[in-house]
């Protein structure tokens, strides 16, 4: 059994590792490959699918890799990814369910757009400023949208298949193990 | 409110975060973190830029087929021409120059590995392995290993640096046509690897086929590097400037070694404080 701290490093390290490849191996890539990233998504899936905690977790250290070794000026890509991954949390925790397609497409399309909003805002914000800032690059909308979704999707699917996590669950007596009800 | 403490607790440390960030507050740890990862960085971006290469295998054999047709109208037009003829006259004078004058400038090349990079639509930047400690300094010209202008250094690390090139729509440099002996305009970069030659006064000719060099009159780049060759002149008579294409010489996407333009002094410094 693996302990909360543990589990806390491991995840940590997780999105420290997609971090680094983000900033170093998919800076790379041509053209729209380039929206095949693998923190941003790392990060939404945990709030999406796992504790707010673990996901600002993630986001800390997957952003922490993008600040650091990107050649982008004052993304502040740990603080945006942190707002984001609450921002999922609360709205998956509260408003929409994160059991059902349309539910997580919902919630993938709120992450994409508030990270792009608060990227765009803290560029306009830092031009009023007069610093001239090197803006993040990202692919075209449809691309990272799409890759976002892609990861999003076949995640719930595996979930779906492969796991009880969106059976009912049926239960009950004390000092048994939980069951999924199954017909 | 649990809850809304949560929520307190998240937006003031994101907060807190951006302003540490924006006091610089944070720049030992950055530092710190970059020193211990550097080794791992160099190997994730050779794996990245070979990923990269291959990617681009198709997209380089479209790109090829088109510019061999249009090297090969324009080789036709100018097998023998006199145009053609003083611009690689002049390539070849302005690269003689150069490599004059890295032995008597007091410049000396470091060689710098890209780790990063950000290179898509308007944006042109790319990370490098040096940084202070090896003597490098802002506005610090960077070549290609063949001597062909890449940018300049705009952001400073302890152990890294950001190197802006000259297809960033934010990047400027004061230039002159080889073979004549003032500043006769700035290239500025126009996004997508292409940049513009402007403000030349309507007196300076200028073609196709020149040579655009560094001007030498910024104080830390160097004159007579090669910027790239005159494309497509625009002028009007009312206008008291005229503008031009150029085509750059390096090939900027997919820059993997480079080299630093610094002072002697610089390198004696760094090495001395390291040792």
């Amino acid at each position: 059994m693996i302990r909360p701290w543990s589990r806390r490093l491991l995840t940590l390290a997780i999105a420290m590792f997609c971090g680094l490849v983000d900033a170093t191996v998919v800076s790379w890539l041509p053209g729209n490959w380039q929206s095949i990233r693998w923190a941003f998504p790392f990060v939404v899936l945990l709030a999406i699918f796992s504790t707010r905690e673990r996901s600002l977790v993630a986001a800390i250290g997957g952003g922490f890799m993008l600040d650091l070794f990107l050649p982008s000026s004052l993304a502040f890509v740990t603080a945006r990814f942190m707002l984001v991954a609450f921002i999922v949390h609360v709205l998956g925790a509260r408003l929409v369910s994160n059991r059902s397609l349309i539910g997580i497409w919902t919630l993938v399309i709120t992450a994409f757009l508030s990270d792009r909003s608060i990227s765009f805002g803290i560029q306009v914000f830092m031009r009023q400023l007069g610093t001239n800032i090197i803006p993040e690059v990202h692919a075209v909308f449809w691309a990272e949208l799409a890759w976002l979704f892609v990861v999003v999707t076949a995640t719930f699917i595996v979930f779906a298949a492969f796991t009880r996590r969106f059976l009912p669950s049926v239960y009950t007596h004390r000092g048994r193990s939980e069951m999924s009800h199954t017909i | 409110m649990p809850r809304d403490r949560a929520l307190i607790i998240v937006i003031a440390t994101a907060i807190a975060l951006l302003l540490l960030a924006l006091a610089g507050f944070v720049g030992p740890v950055r530092e710190f973190v970059r020193m211990v990862l550097l080794p791992f960085v160099r190997v994730t971006s050779s794996i990245g830029s070979s990923v990269g290469s291959v990617l681009r295998v198709r997209q380089d054999a479209v790109a090829a087929r088109d510019r061999a047709e249009e090297l090969d109208a324009r080789l036709r037009a100018i097998t023998v021409d006199y145009v053609r003829l003083r611009g690689l006259e002049e390539e070849n004078r302005s690269l003689r120059a150069q490599a004059k004058f890295l032995n008597t400038s007091g410049f000396e090349s470091l060689g710098a590995r890209v780790i990063s990079r950000a290179i898509l639509y308007e944006t042109a930047a790319v990370t490098v392995d040096r940084g202070a400690r090896d003597g490098v300094e802002v506005g610090q010209a960077v070549l290609t290993d063949e001597g062909l202008l890449v940018g300049k250094i705009t952001t400073l690390g302890e152990r890294t640096s950001v190197v802006l090139l000259l297809s960033d729509i934010r990047s400027r440099i004061a230039a002159r046509v080889a073979g004549t002996d003032r500043l006769t305009g700035i290239v500025e970069g126009r996004g997508n690897g292409t940049a513009r030659y402007t403000l030349i006064p309507q007196s300076i000719p200028v073609k196709r086929d020149d040579v655009v060099v560094t001007a030498g009159t910024e104080e830390k780049v160097p004159g007579n590097l090669a910027i790239g060759l005159v494309n497509d002149v625009q002028s009007q008579q009312t206008d008291p400037f005229k503008t031009a294409a150029v085509e750059l010489l390096a090939p900027l996407d997919r820059l993997e070694l480079v080299s630093i333009m610094i002072p002697r002094t610089s390198t004696e410094e760094a090495v001395s404080s390291s040792l």
